[in-house]
């Protein structure tokens, strides 16, 4: 497998090219990419709040494939809640547990700044606050396209 | 308190001496780890022994003759009032567990017992009280609690990194079929462990199972798919390998069986045996079935996983009319609910 970063230099902006978008494992090579530059001012940014690194990969390169520009991955609450008030961004992805850090207080900046979010967690409900409780989640491990409709929805509510 | 219970004046050879019972009881009540407050029917404390003192932190003369409110926080003072009002119906309250205040203001966990006490003519005349403390059990549950959290929350963010190994290992061209038979049979898996998590690893329904396995083949309109049995809850072991072997017989249905036609119908259902519980799947109403040729995952699974890991008989009968698949789930697997 080849990164074009190694795993500590890859922050926000999200710029890795994982092995699913690049040509060679894709069944249409440049296709995707191609209409994804096409779109490069259109492009929905989600951001992806992400500890587990392979996750994130696959997360950010079946978003790219999708059209959507992938914010990240943060792997930190601090790191998260920074970009959080520094770039801008349509929608997020957030995992619950960051290193052992609850997401929470990014959930809670986000309802502040009325940006839209989903959470994608191993966490089932009765761990989750009452306040969060009702949110969108979808439970890891979930299905690819299970992702994408959550974040097309999650987007169309936005707009 | 008046009448003391008969086996306690049997105690005493002969004529019980009144004065020796009420002396008794007195020792027993102080010798408790538990507080034992007696209270009138206006929530007065009259009486206030050595646990109550240990758990609430006041001693006897700080106490007797306070409003037993003393002890409730103030979101909780609508408590005393329909306790009274229970004590004075002559009804008792087992086992309430609530929340009351220690001399120092922190707030406890406690087990509250309230009994009507009456005089010798049979009056309600006030009410005894045993406190227990759990905050400490309930402590541990919470912990309990957040372990298992964590557990499940590691075993689905593995199975999530298998799956993200898995869609990085190989490109779209290699197989997608093979690539996507294992994926589902992973994301059954997680499923069966998220059912797990809900349940507090205590067992899973059965049914449950079965409907999960199903639900992506039903149609409602057809009524292809019809599930019934008495409830059975499946120890976590059980579940694991069951929702494996379930998975196998739901996508074989859909490839080749009576799920593949729009006529086909699949009908589990279940009964209790003296030897545990016998789950038949049987198909009927699809295209005509001849054996496989190819022993797969699948049959491996059905035939020997599951009687090595859960001890289960199968037997399956590839009926030209549609499988049938019998598995005798063996009572060791199964959880006994008391509730």
């Amino acid at each position: 497998m080849h990164h074009p970063n190694p795993p500590a230099g890859i922050r926000g902006p999200f710029r890795l090219i994982s092995p699913l978008a690049s040509g060679s494992a894709n069944g249409n090579p440049g296709d995707l990419a191609e209409r994804a530059q096409e779109h490069a001012d259109t492009r929905k940014r989600v951001l992806v709040v992400e500890d587990e690194f392979l996750l994130a990969a696959v997360l950010a390169s079946d978003l790219q494939q999708a059209g959507y520009e992938a914010l990240g991955p943060f792997v930190t609450l601090t790191e998260a809640m920074e970009a959080a008030g520094s770039e801008s961004f349509d929608g997020a992805i957030l995992d619950i547990n960051l290193k052992g850090e609850l997401v929470y207080p990014l959930a809670d900046e986000l309802t502040r700044q009325g940006i839209p979010f989903l959470f994608l967690s191993g966490y089932e409900a009765r761990n989750i606050p009452e306040s969060f409780r009702g949110h969108a989640r979808l439970a890891k491990p979930a299905d690819p396209a299970a992702i994408l409709r959550a974040v097309r929805s999650m987007l169309r509510t936005a707009s | 308190m008046a009448r003391p219970p008969s086996n306690v004046t049997q105690f005493e050879r002969g004529r019980p001496n009144p004065d020796d019972v009420a002396q008794w009881l007195a020792a027993i009540v102080e010798s408790s780890d538990d507080a034992i407050i007696s209270k009138d029917l206006d929530g007065t404390i009259l009486s206030w022994n050595t646990g109550a003192q240990r758990i609430f932190g006041y001693q006897a003369d700080e106490a007797i003759g306070k409003p037993v409110t003393m002890l409730i926080p103030s979101d909780r003072l609508d408590e005393e009032p329909s306790i009274l009002s229970r004590i004075r119906a002559g009804e008792r309250i087992d086992h309430y567990e609530t929340v009351r205040r220690h001399k120092d203001g922190t707030l406890l966990d406690i087990s509250l017992t309230v009994s009507p006490v009456r005089n010798i003519q049979g009056e309600i005349v006030g009410a005894s009280k045993i406190a227990r403390n759990v905050t400490q059990r309930k402590k541990m549950e919470k912990h309990r609690e957040l372990l298992m959290a964590e557990l499940s929350h590691r075993v689905k963010n593995t199975l999530a990194i298998v799956l993200s190994i898995e869609r990085l290992s190989f490109s779209k061209q290699q197989d997608t079929e093979a690539s996507g038979v294992f994926r589902a049979r992973i994301h059954s898996l997680a499923q069966a462990h998220g059912r797990l998590a809900e349940a507090q690893w205590t067992g899973v329904a059965l049914e449950r199972l079965v409907e999960d396995e199903l639900a992506p083949y039903r149609q409602s309109e057809t009524s292809n798919t019809r599930i019934s049995g008495p409830p059975v809850i499946l120890s976590a072991h059980c579940a694991l390998n069951m929702v494996l072997a379930i998975h196998e017989l739901a996508t074989n249905a859909a490839k080749h069986g009576a799920l593949s036609s729009p006529r086909g119908q699949v009908v589990v259902t279940w009964e209790r045996k003296d030897d545990g519980v016998l789950l038949e799947w049987r198909e009927q109403g699809g295209p005509a079935v001849s054996p496989p040729q190819r022993r797969g995952f699948g049959r491996l699974l059905l035939e020997q996983a599951l009687h090595q890991e859960l001890g289960s008989n199968v037997s399956m009968n590839f009926r030209p009319e549609g499988l049938i698949c019998t598995i005798l789930i063996p009572p060791q697997e199964l959880e006994v609910r008391f509730d």
